[in-house]
């Protein structure tokens, strides 16, 4: 089956001496499954979908494969990427005030996407954002049509987003840290948005956060990114119940609950993730590794395993 | 601190206009201070044997004299003295009071904004030339009065870009801190806001120093400023244009170097702005 | 906490505008020394502006802040001033919380500058050295800029200045919320290791909830710049009692399941 999105070794580097934000990342989409994408400051998860929707900056380098579809994104031109993006390829953002341009209405910016890549009339394209504003729960949805985003709160203006990038029915949703700008309530209704869309628009979903808590809630694969690298991979429930990587691990202990016993001292992992600029040649996660060898410090662990599940790691846990 | 002006000044290395623009003016100041040990001329001594001589390289004028004799390039090399000297420390008070009026103004607000702003729309409002000439008439001439004068007058942009900075810098956080680290007002305008303003204090004075210059010229030019027999650039043009057709070096020389002047300064005025604006931190 | 020694911090019917709104409504409530109290709502709720007034950084529309039983609203310029070493913040974003053009043991310094006039240089250095290293941070930090540092090591920095007064008592103001999971923990532990050892009480705010149960000993709930509930920490989060604080709860997305735990 092939996938809606495939990624071979991806590298994208800034600078001289360069400076590895992403560093030769593969990682597939199928068709209608969600996908979560977590990893802290310096992971590299936002920079690898960027890449995918060519909105890096000019200064990026860009290496390797992305195939959209079957087609290759990468493409000189950056043609194969405007055909698709905005449409086929979407992606909403953690701070949906500023992916809405201000002085325009909801609905003239709707309508646009519409008018822009399926060729509808202006009138056809408002009804049908009308339409896609009530599929997305917006309460009242032609009074909104006629408002600005500054009157529109943070969750409304995030189903609105919502609502843009499902107009034409994309193959892949990017969902690049969609709720943490939002409050706790307001999260869980996105989230519950989120389910529903899947369910009814069929639509695959790259949900990339750090927030392992809402990824669980969402996601059917994950891929755990650390310091522009993928160290683990594995369906959701088996990444929760059996993490193979210490990372992964350790990253799930630091959520502090709320129903268990509470703690004197909160788990951490000591240290901080690398910064940009550090040269790491062997294990990124070695220095802050309960369970680091002499061998992680030296030689580069490599993704290994089976499809369903793999590791980059010289001591994986064990089941 | 030191990142920023590395940083900065490796940005203006590589301008070749501003490279160049500073190698000339450094060429112009080294040529007033140490020109007149090779010039066996200096700039009182009256030649009668060479009134209005033209530029030659045989008479050991090598620019010419003026009507009474005097050697134009002794002459201009010690206009220009003046001239930079009278821009410098013009600019300075300017930059200083500005850039205290503008930090105490933003930062404090309130009805203390309002009526700081009030007093330099008011002082805006007065024509230049008009104040200098009252306060002459009043003090008379002196140098130390065109000092103040100019310099004092120089200061209400500098105020005014300033009190804008002030304006934003008022909401950081790190301004909270300081107030809640029991800091006072005057402490907190000298260690944290002025501090953060002088990107734009540098930039904005880079360009208000030409501009002073050329005004403190045409206030010579127009009799107000220098006078005999200390001279300025202006003083000299001044001179020249009433000998424009007869003796055209008297003009061509002063005209030139204060043209020279200000090019290489508005030259390197914008390649320090260049340098200085991309975003810091 | 003996009922006859008199609380750390008393706010009475606290009210005080944001813009065009009421952000503080009626608010009162007491932390006595010692004690880390929580304060959870969602934006806009008046956690902030709550901070705010209560440090003097803008004025109330009504009611009154007693801090050490020095009534905080009235009080004279230098009064206020005086107490400032004993009430202190750390604020959410750490690097804007730092003076771009500072150094950082400059910035730890202000406060010795301010309060301890009488030190002179060397003992100065020396109370700067040790707090950084009591934060977690090298020698070497001293001399650079808050540029420089993760997000993370500016924290500690803020800490650090913060701190170096023993204040009594310690405003929290979201200060792990913009840090990664892997770093709050070592942040909190260190401001509950200050407290612990500087006998200081705290008052943290943030919209995290189970960062709040672990650290708070008592939690507040804010919601339209209304306290709608008060309780010990486990009592809140075991049995709440308030529909909004039902309504909060249970909308945080449920923590995975961990085998090591």
């Amino acid at each position: 089956m092939m996938p809606a999105l495939n990624m071979e070794d991806l590298r994208v580097r800034y600078g001289r001496p360069a400076v590895e934000a992403v560093d030769g990342v593969s990682l597939k989409i199928f068709s209608a499954e969600c996908v979560g994408v977590v990893g802290e400051s310096g992971s590299g998860k936002t920079q690898l979908f960027m890449a995918a929707m060519g909105l890096l900056p000019g200064a990026a380098r860009v290496s390797g494969r992305i195939q959209f579809e079957g087609n290759e994104l990468l493409a000189a031109d950056g043609g194969a990427i405007r055909q698709v993006r905005g449409s086929k390829l979407t992606m909403i953002f953690q701070d949906p005030m500023t992916a809405l341009t201000p002085h325009l209405t909801i609905g003239t910016q709707l309508a646009e996407v519409l008018v822009t890549h399926r060729g509808a009339t202006w009138k056809e394209a408002l009804s049908a954002a009308g339409s896609m504003l009530e599929r997305v729960r917006v309460p009242e949805p032609e009074r909104r049509l006629h408002q600005h985003p500054h009157e529109l709160s943070g969750g409304m203006r995030q189903r609105v987003l919502l609502a843009m990038s499902l107009l034409c029915e994309p193959a892949l949703l990017i969902a690049d840290e969609p709720t943490t700008a939002l409050d706790v309530t307001v999260q869980a209704e996105i989230i519950e948005l989120l389910r529903a869309v899947r369910r009814e628009f069929g639509a695959a979903i790259a949900l990339i956060s750090h927030d392992l808590a809402v990824i669980a809630s969402l996601a059917d694969r994950i891929y755990v990114m650390y310091a522009g690298r993928i160290v683990e991979q594995a369906a959701a429930p088996e990444l929760f119940r059996h993490p193979r990587h210490p990372y992964t691990a350790e990253l799930l202990e630091c959520i502090p609950s709320l129903t268990g016993p509470r703690l004197a001292r909160l788990p951490t992992i000591l240290g901080q993730p690398p910064r940009p600029g550090e040269k790491l040649e062997a294990c990124a996660f070695a220095p802050r590794c309960p369970r680091a060898a002499e061998r992680c410090r030296i030689e580069r662990p490599v993704l290994r395993g089976p499809s369903a599940s793999q590791v980059a790691c010289h001591f994986p846990l064990t089941p | 601190m030191n990142a920023y002006a590395q940083d900065a000044a490796r940005r203006l290395r590589s301008n070749p206009a501003a490279v160049a623009a500073g190698f000339v003016m450094a060429a112009i100041v080294l040529l007033t201070l140490f020109g007149p040990l090779f010039n066996p001329n200096d700039a009182q001594t009256l030649d009668w044997l060479h009134l209005a001589a033209r530029p030659a390289l045989t008479n050991a004028h090598w620019f010419g004299t003026d009507r009474l004799g005097r050697d134009l390039f002794a002459r201009t090399l010690a206009g220009t003295r003046v001239s930079i000297a009278v821009g410098l420390v013009a600019s300075l008070i300017s930059i200083a009071v500005g850039v205290t009026y503008g930090a105490v103004s933003g930062y404090v607000g309130g009805r203390t904004d309002h009526f700081m702003m009030r007093l330099i729309e008011i002082l805006s409002g007065l024509p230049l030339i008009f104040f200098v000439i009252f306060l002459t008439v009043i003090f008379g001439r002196s140098q130390s009065l065109l000092f103040i004068s100019i310099g004092a007058v120089g200061w209400l942009t500098m105020a005014r870009i300033v009190r804008g900075q002030a304006l934003s810098i008022r909401r950081q956080d790190y301004i909270a801190a300081a107030i809640v680290s029991g800091a006072g007002t005057g402490r907190i305008i000298a260690k944290h806001v002025i501090p953060n303003l002088l990107g734009p204090v540098i930039v904005y004075a880079t360009l208000t120093i030409p501009q002073i210059i050329l005004f403190e010229s045409f206030l010579s030019f127009l009799g107000l400023g220098i006078q005999e027999p200390g001279a300025s650039l202006g003083t000299l043009i001044s001179e020249g244009v009433g000998e424009m057709e007869a003796a055209p070096w008297m003009l061509l020389v002063p005209g030139g170097f204060l043209a020279a002047l200000l090019l290489c300064l508005n030259i390197f005025g914008d390649g320090m702005r260049d340098a200085l604006d991309v975003k810091e931190g | 906490m003996t009922s006859t020694a008199q609380p750390l911090l008393r706010v009475r019917d606290l009210c005080a505008r944001f813009g065009s709104r009421d952000a503080l409504r009626k608010v009162g409530f007491e932390i006595d020394a010692g004690e880390t109290v929580g304060l959870v709502g969602e934006s806009g709720a008046g956690k902030s502006t709550l901070a705010r007034v209560v440090l003097g950084l803008q004025r109330p529309s009504h009611g009154s802040v007693e801090f050490s039983g020095i009534d905080l609203i009235g009080a004279a310029p230098s009064v206020l001033r005086a107490q400032r070493r004993n009430l202190q913040i750390v604020f959410q974003d750490p690097l804007a919380s730092l003076n771009p053009r500072m150094t950082v043991a400059n910035a730890i310094a202000e406060p010795l500058k301010i309060f301890e006039p009488h030190l002179d240089r060397s003992a100065r250095d020396n109370r700067v050295g040790a707090m950084l290293e009591r934060v977690g941070l090298d020698a070497q930090a001293a001399a650079r800029y808050p540029h420089e540092f993760s997000g993370g090591q500016c924290q500690r920095i803020g800490i650090a200045r913060a701190a170096i007064l023993n204040p009594k008592l310690l405003i929290c103001d979201e200060a792990v919320s913009s840090l990664d999971v892997s770093i709050q923990g070592q942040i909190i532990n260190l401001l509950m290791d200050l407290q612990g050892e500087m006998g200081m009480a705290m008052l943290f705010i943030s919209h995290n909830l189970a960062v709040v149960r672990h650290v708070s000993h008592r939690v507040m709930v804010i919601r339209a710049g209304e306290l709608v509930e008060t309780a010990s920490s486990s009592t809140l989060f075991a049995a709440p009692s308030h529909p909004y604080t039902k309504a909060l709860l249970a909308s945080v997305p449920r923590r995975p399941a961990n085998p090591l735990s």
